[in-house]
């Protein structure tokens, strides 16, 4: 009877708390979402279920949580120091804590990105800076709030709406600080095509939406080739710190490109960009248990990733307008919007809203140009904040 | 170092850290951090945007010294090699063949 008492209390239901079960319902919604509305399944499902699991309670003493690191340990009955190996969730989560899943995800994205379309209109590259100015007023918002230089710098980068980038700032600069801006980035890039629509609506006019865009130039096989690598030593020497995030992405493009490592580019676009974001998004949604996510600064970043998810819209979108006013042959604003590094969604979200005003405008693949450049641009946003903070 | 001044120092150390509103934004320098930040950001993408239209000009310039390029020769595409594509070409030979035999057959 003591055993089944003792057993009893070492159960999840005995040491299940409230949070726990918000937790855990929190995860079933991410995992609906999914499921159900097709949210960005990819990355809510493992989320999602990785909420699950890092809410259920484990029995202390156990290495079963993906904050039960291994080290050496003192023992007082034998008086000596041996090694205790961590939990096995924590091992995958060694991943995301020291940064190392995120460029291997930009790594993939780069052998899967094409970036004809912003080559042959260079002008929409600025698009995606303008975009990034969401980052940057998150920062001072953020500060505003009452939390440090690191924090407000790795909050403020979920205007990026680039979730690999996010989490990667997120774990060189606040690591406590993670689970919560990982949850956001990655919640908010599944909402882009709820939050961004009204504020497209609201900052153009219908003219404005109707503009169609002219059939982009076809890009030699030389110059996709050459771009990676200058590409690349711009960016890095202007702001090294993106060389890890920006090197993988540019790597992974030239894999792409060149035509001579087809089977490399292949296995980063399809096997290993799966398993990563697999691994990602299980350990990251594992890593949401009650007691440190539920906390009144989560709340506070989620408040302001939706602030900077806007910000970063209406910035680009804004931007567009007032190229629009130097320019001959005008762009159409809405897509200022893709500015925001969520690809391929939020380019997708500018041709929904455009087609909804004239269905013969084809905008999504001009959108597409300041889709990849907002990667480039919150990949260097990252690295700056990274050098100077 | 006496303790009282120790004791000080934590003290001013806590403020430091409760701060908040305006004079947060002032102390971390956040003004200047997203000024800077921003700015470098629109350099980087500036600086790219003007390589990438002056591209075709100095690869016009040096194509007579470069090798030939099979421009014809494309990388297949994305879809090209996913697994649900090569479903449905396999679906498509069964059924041309499929077709084709019973074509024999009732000759």
């Amino acid at each position: 009877m003591e055993i089944l008492t003792s057993f009893l209390e070492t159960t999840g239901f005995a040491n299940l708390s409230l949070g726990n079960v918000m937790m855990i319902i929190i995860g079933i919604i991410f995992i609906s979402m999914a499921i159900i509305k097709h949210y960005e399944p990819l990355l809510l499902l493992p989320i999602g279920f990785g909420m699950i699991v890092g809410n259920i309670p484990v029995i202390e003493g156990m290495m079963l949580s993906v904050y039960d690191e291994g080290g050496m340990i003192f023992n007082p009955e034998t008086q000596k120091i041996g090694y205790v190996p961590g939990s096995v969730l924590s091992y995958i989560y060694y991943g995301v804590s020291q940064g190392i899943f995120p460029p291997l995800i930009f790594l993939g994205i780069g052998a899967m990105t094409d970036f004809s379309t912003m080559m042959s209109n260079p002008k929409l590259v600025l698009l995606g800076a303008a975009a990034q100015v969401g980052i940057f007023l998150t920062i001072l918002a953020a500060l505003f709030m009452g939390f440090d230089g690191q924090q407000s710098a790795a909050i403020g980068i979920i205007g990026g709406a680039d979730g690999p980038t996010a989490i990667f700032l997120a774990s060189k600069l606040a690591p406590k600080l993670l689970g919560a801006i990982a949850i956001a980035a990655y919640s908010y890039m599944a909402l882009v095509p709820v939050i961004q629509p009204p504020i497209m609506k609201l900052l153009t006019t219908r003219e404005e939406r109707l503009i169609r865009m002219p059939p982009p130039r076809r890009v030699s096989k030389r110059e996709k080739i050459v771009f990676p690598i200058v590409a690349f030593l711009i960016c890095t020497l202007i702001a090294p710190g993106s060389i890890v995030l920006i090197g993988m992405l540019f790597f992974g493009n030239l894999m792409k490109e060149s035509l001579v490592t087809d089977r490399l580019a292949a296995t980063a676009r399809t096997a290993m960009i799966d398993i990563v974001t697999i691994l990602l998004g299980f350990a990251v949604g594992a890593s949401t248990q009650a007691d440190t996510f539920l906390t009144r600064q989560s709340v506070m970043i989620f408040v302001m990733g939706a602030l900077s998810f806007g910000v970063a819209t209406a910035g680009g979108v804004l931007f567009a307008k007032a190229m629009n006013l130097f320019l001959r042959e005008k762009i159409n604003p809405l897509l200022g919007a893709a500015g925001v590094s969520a690809v391929p969604d939020s380019a997708r979200v500018v041709q929904m809203v455009g087609q909804e005003e004239d269905p013969h405008n084809f905008l999504l693949m001009h959108a597409m140009a300041p889709n990849v450049a907002g990667v480039i641009g919150s990949a260097v946003a990252a690295g700056v904040l990274w050098s100077i903070l | 170092m006496s303790f009282e001044s120790l004791i000080l120092l934590a003290q001013a150390a806590d403020t430091t850290e409760q701060l908040s509103g305006w004079a947060n934004v002032q102390q971390q320098n956040g003004v200047a951090i997203s000024l800077v930040g921003l700015s470098i950001v629109f350099s980087a993408l500036v600086l790219v945007s003007l390589f990438i239209a002056v591209l075709p000009k100095l690869l016009d310039l040096v194509s007579p010294y470069l090798p030939q390029v099979d421009e014809s020769f494309e990388a297949p595409s994305i879809a090209e090699s996913t697994v649900d594509d090569e479903k449905m070409v396999v679906a498509a030979i069964g059924y041309v063949l499929h077709t084709e035999m019973q074509k024999a057959m009732k000759k």
